[in-house]
């Protein structure tokens, strides 16, 4: 099988020479920098995976022996097929410590023939846990909702070949889920082996963008447009909530930008989160010499200085 | 299917083990950590909300990918958890821009 030849030294950042303690040294950094848990950068889950796959040949002895057989001749992204007299599954892997929603690169399989856990006798042995993301949208997010997902689980057979078997499953998100927030469908994971329970999938709540709706923890933030006589004389409007439109009192004398907060209408919980309006004074287009006359008044009578303060 | 929610404390020690593929001394090792802290006077009692079945999850794969004890994964859980308290309050003061907020 043809694969993309990897170059675990440089992944690592070390020299072909390098001993255990740099190896370990430099794995430590990595994983310091790109630990998905840890990490905010936009690659960190593929730089961690790359950076686990390379520890993981180069921290032991006989498969670092066995990668560096094979010598410089191939550069990083490189076609790569092993050589003719290369004897699949040596040095497999043993004792592995990556990260256990991780897989390993088709590269690493063609070398090392699969991965095998250690320290495991063959038998009845709970699936893995599966990981999948669910995006909603605010209002399902607030509300609820019954979602369809479509999920892809790979499946061993007693060959050892790997099929994908792929399944639909109606979950039932409750209201008031959070991003970053899981959902758990026990045994609905990976298949265990011979007859052993199943995994459990977990979903990820993501929140798709709102067109003028944000939010953080448990609060709700929108920009609220009025026009200037709203915010001048106080206004009695209408403004829209994730569980419908509520009146809300601007007060007479408001300003672009105040902060009014609508107690309790943001997120459920305990406490609930609030609704914070931001007022935003929009100015109506003149395009007519009545409304000009209007301004014009406005500007004659009213002895108002918007720049008094900057003292010019 | 079982949905439970996220903070109600539901799961038994024993399906938090079978959940999280940890044995029982580093699962008491965290929880004296204190990274999770259960429902319940001991083990036959515990019981664990899903955030903290993730929180263990957490711990669990920065113990084995870091080489990090247990101590240092709950000062490491402390920090991040510092981090993420004050981005989320960069975030609510870029929305809100430091003004005066009036109930109504």
């Amino acid at each position: 099988m043809a694969t993309k030849y990897k170059d675990y030294y440089q992944i690592m950042g070390l020299e072909r020479g390098a001993g255990a303690d740099d190896i370990k040294r430099a794995y430590r950094r990595l994983a310091r920098k790109y630990h998905p848990d840890v990490s905010k950068e936009p690659d960190a889950e593929e730089r961690f995976k790359e950076v686990g796959e390379a520890y993981e040949v180069l921290k032991d002895p006989e498969k670092r022996a066995a990668y560096d057989e094979l010598g410089t001749r191939w550069r990083p992204g490189e076609e790569f097929t092993p050589p003719p007299d290369w004897t699949p599954g040596r040095a497999q892997t043993q004792g592995a410590t990556f990260t256990d929603h991780a897989r390993f690169s088709d590269f690493f399989e063609s070398l090392f023939g699969g991965f095998q856990q250690t320290g495991r006798t063959a038998g009845p042995r709970r699936g893995p846990d599966q990981s999948a993301a669910i995006e909603l949208t605010l209002e399902q997010a607030f509300a609820g909702s019954l979602r369809t997902i479509e999920l892809a689980t790979p499946q061993v057979a007693a060959d050892g070949s790997v099929t994908i078997a792929h399944r639909t499953l109606q979950v039932k998100i409750p209201p008031g889920v959070l991003p970053g927030q899981h959902i758990r469908l026990a045994g609905q994971g990976t298949p265990g082996t011979f007859g052993a329970q199943s995994g459990d999938l977990y979903l990820e709540i993501h929140l798709a963008r709102h067109p003028f709706f944000a939010i953080e923890g448990r609060d709700v933030y929108l920009n609220l447009p009025v026009a200037p006589w709203e915010a001048a004389l106080g206004a009695s409007l209408k403004v829209p909530t994730l569980a419908g439109a509520v009146e809300l009192k601007v007060p007479p004398g408001s300003q672009s930008g105040q902060k009014l907060r609508l107690k309790g209408r943001g997120f459920p919980g305990s406490p609930p989160g609030d609704q914070y309006v931001t007022l935003q004074i929009v100015n109506p287009k003149i395009d007519s010499e009545h409304t000009k006359n209007l301004y014009r008044t406005l500007a004659r009578e009213m002895e108002f200085d918007p720049r008094a303060g900057l003292k010019v | 299917m079982n949905i439970v929610a996220w903070d109600d404390p539901v799961l038994g020690t024993h399906e938090v083990l079978a959940c999280t593929d940890l044995d029982s001394d580093t699962l008491t090792m965290f929880i004296r950590e204190e990274i999770v802290q259960p429902h319940g006077s001991g083990p036959s009692d515990w019981a664990f909300s899903l955030a903290m079945v993730m929180r263990v999850k957490q711990a669990r794969r920065l113990q084995r990918d870091l080489e990090l004890g247990a101590h240092a994964v709950a000062f490491a859980l402390q920090l991040m958890d510092e981090i993420g308290n004050l981005r989320s309050q960069v975030r609510r003061l870029e929305l809100l821009a430091l003004r005066d907020v009036s109930d109504v």
